[in-house]
């Protein structure tokens, strides 16, 4: 690891405090790296390059004087442009907002903001996160740093794309069915979707306000720990933010595993690629190395937490842009427009039967996961598809991996887990009770610091 | 595909507000059916009169309404 910007939030961190770096320093390389790089990734719609040298020289100054804000003070990072950031356009890529400029941050932005860090500019989604990768929007779509000619994942593709190829250290992305986890798993990263209410949505453009969570991507699990000490915690003006105590997260990173009980659920992933079927198996006898107690979990049908899912998200997600949708559907990407149509399809009887199963379902759940702390299983089933060959209807294939725990709102996190025969990255999935998203991350270090490759970065 | 199922879609669009062209109608008529076939398909037969609450509703002042 030879560049400035392929070190992790936490190594950048301490040489930022200890004086041997300036922020001014990793702004400026993280910025040539964008310069040399982005062109093949498409990971940034909109490069701030002079805010964020204002803020890298704010910050250096605040730094020498011992004003230190903590691990996130002056470290660059990307936001999915979902993320409202005042003054500078937010368009979900989208030609609907393309010209639209907030007058105020979302919430986690100005807790990223007033922990130091620094954005870099905001970052290729799928339209208004959900319209797969489109050739037909206003700015081309994100590609993956490990293989161009493969998708990121999606919808936080630019989000994946950017922090695997050191153009920022970390990138918010957002997570309804797996946008968060999906990108981070094909593009070799941490992602975790947190517990439903924990990280404010305040300011981010929803897509179902029932499934949409926000959270971070990053190089490794201590640095989403860092992340996540800035951005969890109840936000009074979003409805849905919960009002209590927020997980230990500093403390989850070295926490061991000895004692954990980690179901994993070999069902759920036993049609993926067989290279990460076994990967997953090596990653839990290194969990059991470790003193961890894994065994077998059967946990619901994975099928009917797709199809509440899906079916949530066609209907909150068309009730959101149906007057657009009705008006003038041409402004839309083809992809976005063909799925979210769909939406006006389902009836207020199925939207009520869906909800009612997905009560139903989390009760399962529950019951499912009583005897352990954690369950293991894939975050998707091989590798990515080609840029090429992207389904408009890819839900009607097999049963999104990620999708249950954004159905019952519990923590998961995707987490690197080796590599591909073909050179891409493989990532297993670990999730855990309401609200023991530190148990999330503390599982996912303890696994990352015996078998983890956090050297190896995309050869760009 | 029969034309009984093509006339209940495009009956179905025209109560939702949405408009097809001609040349979308084919493929998102095959989206609908697999819609009902792969996700509808999976919800539970409809609960009896007397089943628990769907919803919730919690007034102002009390919880958070939903």
């Amino acid at each position: 690891m030879s560049r400035l910007t392929d070190l992790s939030i936490a190594q950048q961190a301490r040489a930022l405090k200890a004086g041997e770096l300036s922020p001014v320093e990793l702004v400026e390389a993280h910025l040539a790296r964008i310069e040399a790089v982005d062109d093949r990734l498409h990971a940034f719609i909109l490069v701030t390059a002079e805010e964020a040298r204002a803020a890298a020289r704010t910050a250096e100054t605040e730094i020498r004087s011992g004003e230190w804000r903590g691990p996130l003070h002056g470290i660059a990072i990307g936001l999915k442009d979902i993320y409202a950031t005042r003054g500078i356009p937010t368009t979900g890529h989208s030609r609907l907002l393309k010209d639209h400029v907030p007058t105020e941050d979302a919430e986690t932005v100005a807790r990223l903001s007033a922990a130091g860090a620094i954005s870099l500019g905001k970052l290729s989604t799928h339209e208004f996160a959900f319209g797969g990768p489109s050739p037909d929007l206003f700015s081309p779509p994100a590609r993956n740093p490990w293989n161009t000619d493969l998708q990121p994942g999606g919808s936080s593709s630019g989000s994946g794309a950017a922090v695997a190829a050191g153009l920022c250290a970390a990138a918010m992305g957002s997570d309804t069915g797996g946008s968060i986890r999906s990108p981070s798993g094909f593009c070799g990263l941490v992602g975790l979707k947190p517990t439903y209410g924990l990280v404010s949505r305040r300011g981010v453009l929803p897509l179902s306000w029932t499934l949409d969570h926000a959270g971070p991507m990053t190089w490794t699990a201590e640095d989403c720990a860092l992340m996540m000490e800035a951005l969890a915690g109840h936000d009074p003006a979003d409805p849905a933010s919960v009002d209590g105590p927020v997980p230990d997260f500093r403390a989850a990173i070295g926490r061991p595993v000895a004692g954990l009980r980690i179901g994993i659920a070999r069902a759920w992933h036993a049609s993926a690629d067989p290279e990460l079927v076994a990967a997953i198996e090596r990653a839990a006898a290194v969990l059991a190395d470790q003193g961890a107690i894994v065994e077998e979990v059967t946990l619901p049908d994975i099928m009917d937490f797709h199809a509440v899912g899906r079916i949530i998200i066609l209907a909150e997600g068309f009730a959101i842009h149906q007057r657009h949708l009705r008006r003038q559907p041409e402004i839309y990407g083809a992809h976005f427009r063909d799925r979210m149509r769909l939406g006006a399809f389902v009836s207020a009887d199925e939207y009520i039967r869906t909800i009612r199963f997905r009560r139903t379902l989390v009760g399962q759940m529950n019951e499912a996961m009583a005897p352990f702390d954690a369950v293991l299983t894939a975050s998707h089933y091989g590798p990515p598809d080609r840029m090429a060959d992207a389904p408009t209807f890819p839900f009607f294939g097999k049963p999104y991996l990620t999708m249950p725990f954004n159905v019952t709102g519990q923590p998961a996190a995707a987490v690197p887990c080796g590599f591909y025969s073909n050179g891409m990255p493989m990532s297993l999935q670990f999730a855990a009770k309401p609200f023991a998203d530190d148990i999330v991350l503390a599982i996912a270090h303890a696994y990352e610091q015996a078998a983890g490759d956090r050297a190896t970065r995309p050869a760009l | 595909m029969t034309d009984r199922s093509l006339e209940e879609f495009l009956a179905q669009a025209r109560h939702a507000g949405i408009a097809f062209t001609e040349e979308e109608i084919p493929r998102m008529h095959d989206a609908w059916q697999r819609m009902h076939a792969v996700l509808l398909s999976r919800l539970p037969a409809d609960p009896d009169l007397a089943d628990e609450p769907a919803l919730i509703f919690h007034p102002a002042g009390t919880r958070s309404a939903r």
